[in-house]
């Protein structure tokens, strides 16, 4: 209990059948009106925050509610749009639904407050923005994208089809084909190495070679 | 061209007058020469190779030389690069003669192919 009782009383200046309304408890609680009896939950010095500001409602479903779901999300009434109900994945109540602005949409000489992400303080928050962040998906279509299988195959015949070719031509096995030959005769032994290979004695197959001296 | 480029491309052209420097010579080793030539000496025993264990490889008309360079090196160890530059250079010598000589018969058999081709058209 707070010690001056007089400053705690100007602190709440909402009275308690207002709050009764916004406190999410059970209906059968019973609440006393006295002032300082009562800890009020919540920052209430900031006028107009609650949780359920923040949340998305259930979606509009004639004009004054679209009107109202757009002036809560800071949008003209033109701009606003609810996500599709049968989507799955992006459907979440009365909340807008901005289209896909990737990175590369936006001008990157902007002055913004977050320069990571290309956008300002208090902007409204995609619903898929994760997705689209600049370092994992984004693109405007100015670079096309070409792939298909079939080039990736022509890509690789290519330099596979040239490797083939070159090696069947330069090794080839017919003793007449053109190679690099050493105008040279087979080295010249003694013995026959080759006769008495792998184990006879080569000095049973003596050689006789003879010099370019004449006797 | 060069002799290498030259050999290569007379081989792809004209195979019938290309040597095979996978066999020995055809020819007779005398035909052509006023005398005889001089039969190649085995310096090196086998006995003398069989000892300092050399390979097949080493046992041509050079092993003498190579022998003495082995035992020059086990003698002057570890100093043996210097000391036995003499052996080296000997050993060298003769292996680089030997392949001059290894031309001059693929010279004789290309050019005795040539003229047995010439003598076949002439005839």
């Amino acid at each position: 209990m707070p010690a001056d009782r007089s400053i705690w009383q100007e602190s709440c200046p909402v009275s308690f059948s207002a709050l009764k309304k916004w406190i999410f408890l059970p209906n059968s609680t019973k609440i006393k009106e006295k002032r300082s009896s009562f800890p009020v939950r919540g920052p209430l010095t900031f006028d107009g925050w609650y949780p359920r500001d923040h949340k998305p409602s259930a979606p509009p479903t004639n004009e004054e509610e679209r009107r109202a779901a757009a002036v809560k999300y800071g949008l003209r009434p033109e701009d606003y749009q609810s996500m599709d109900k049968d989507d799955v994945i992006k459907f979440a109540g009365d909340y807008p639904d901005l289209g896909v602005i990737t990175y590369d949409h936006k001008d990157p000489y902007e002055a913004w407050t977050d320069r990571q992400n290309r956008r300002n303080w208090g902007e409204l928050v995609p619903i898929d923005m994760m997705r689209y962040r600049g370092d994992r998906l984004t693109f405007t279509g100015l670079e096309a994208e070409d792939y298909t299988t079939w080039n990736s195959i022509v890509m690789c015949l290519r330099v596979l089809v040239p490797m083939a070719l070159l090696a069947w031509y330069f090794t080839n096995e017919h003793p007449n084909a053109l190679r690099w030959k050493n105008p040279a005769m087979p080295k010249q032994y003694s013995y026959d190495f080759y006769r008495a290979y792998p184990f006879d004695d080569p000095r049973k197959y003596p050689i006789v070679n003879y010099s370019f001296d004449l006797e | 061209m060069g002799t290498k480029l030259s050999v290569s491309l007379e081989g792809a052209s004209t195979p019938e007058t290309a040597p095979r420097v996978d066999r020995p010579p055809t020819f007779d080793p005398q035909y052509g020469f006023e005398r005889p030539r001089k039969v190649r000496e085995m310096k090196a025993t086998w006995e003398e190779m069989e000892q300092w264990k050399l390979k097949p490889a080493q046992r041509d008309y050079c092993a003498h030389h190579l022998i003495s360079l082995m035992k020059c090196q086990t003698q002057n160890a570890p100093f043996a690069g210097h000391a036995c530059d003499g052996e080296r250079g000997a050993w060298d010598k003769c292996e680089y003669d030997d392949h001059i000589m290894r031309i001059k018969e693929f010279e004789r058999e290309r050019r005795l192919l040539q003229r047995q081709a010439r003598k076949e058209a002439t005839a």
